[in-house]
């Protein structure tokens, strides 16, 4: 065993004692709001999925296996234009890239991890997951504590997600035509987004963001959105330089 | 289409694993890790405007989109956010109603 290993199972075992399950609790309790809003997209996915030519056990396979609402809907779009396989597969990655910002953005936080919690961890990166450790889990908390959290404020959103995709799927071509459901998404993002921009530059960070992101809507496969994040992302670091008083980074 | 959802399951895997699973030995540049510190709001900030916008989601130019953010936005600077969502899905079934 390698002095690495064996200084993080003793933090592992230090962790355990010291912390009761206060960061899995914690993690449940934060994933209230956003489940409950997750819910409608699901059943609004589940819906378009029972009419799509993903019905059936692939369409709902991809629930679990995708974590991604915004993947799923497209490569439904794609197929149902007609564009065929490929296109659609092409389109559900170019569209998910952004887990590329965030799985950058969360490796410090994963280097102290044990091995099979990076490989296992990695598949529960969705936006709100990523939202919810960055907004609420300081950079040096310990690494069993950590886990408790991820563990705990992911898996109750993947059983709602499931869970609404599966009921969506069941009862989809019975719910009115009028009920903009994936709008739940905007929602939460609208609400998330309150506490992200209490600083200066997380205001700039988001209005140059939003703002790249709308003019560039256009780009072919969703592509704007990941542009758009890396425009926010790169002009920010450009305009705000952490030594100008008053500016926090 | 079990082919089509694995390819992609995979592929989107390997996005989110990239940085991770070699987490412990990548040494990240202080200019990445200055920059990533603005990827939560300029993330949300896109993916607000993205669906409003239509990049994916939705028809363009989308007024119930625009109406239901904008309830949104209100309810978020004086509610918590579990309210903001509450009132936000509130605000989807009344735009339903009078929409269908």
């Amino acid at each position: 065993m390698r002095v690495a290993d064996a200084t993080m199972n003793i933090d592992t075992v230090i962790d355990a004692k010291l912390d009761p399950p206060s960061s899995l609790r914690a993690g449940l309790k934060d994933a209230k709001p956003v489940a409950l809003a997750l819910a409608p997209i699901g059943m609004a996915l589940g819906a378009a999925v029972s009419t799509s030519p993903l019905a059936g056990v692939s369409g709902w396979l991809a629930g679990p296996l995708l974590l991604s609402g915004a993947a799923h809907f497209a490569m439904i779009s794609t197929l149902v234009e007609g564009s065929g396989a490929t296109a659609a597969l092409f389109t559900a990655l170019v569209l998910s890239s952004r887990m590329l910002l965030y799985s950058a953005a969360l490796a410090p936080r994963f280097r102290a991890q044990p091995s099979w919690f990076r490989w296992v961890g990695a598949h529960l990166i969705i936006d709100q997951s990523f939202v919810m450790v960055d907004e609420n889990v300081p950079l040096d908390e310990t690494p069993a504590r950590f886990r408790r959290y991820w563990f705990g404020c992911t898996l109750p959103l993947i059983a709602v997600w499931v869970a609404t995709i599966t009921v969506g799927m069941a009862i989809g071509p019975r719910l009115p035509d009028g009920w903009r459901l994936e709008l739940a998404g905007a929602i939460l993002i609208t609400s998330m987004l309150r506490t992200a921009v209490t600083e200066r530059s997380g205001r700039i960070a988001a209005v140059i963001g939003g703002a790249a992101t709308f003019v560039l809507a256009g780009l072919p496969l969703g592509t704007g959105l990941l542009v758009g994040s890396v425009v926010g992302i790169t002009a920010t670091q450009h305009l705000v330089r952490p030594d100008r008083p008053g500016v926090a980074s | 289409m079990i082919a089509l959802v694995g390819l992609a399951a995979i592929g989107i895997y390997s996005l989110r694993a990239s940085f991770l699973v070699t987490a412990d030995r990548f040494q990240m540049p202080t200019s990445w890790k200055a920059a990533l510190s603005h990827a939560r709001p300029a993330v949300l900030g896109s993916l607000l405007m993205s669906i409003v916008a239509g990049g994916g989601f939705t028809s363009s130019p989308d007024i119930t989109a625009l109406v239901v953010v904008g309830v949104a936005v209100l309810a978020s600077t004086r509610l918590d956010m579990s309210r903001t969502v509450g009132v936000g899905l509130v605000a989807i079934v009344v735009a339903g109603w009078l929409a269908g």
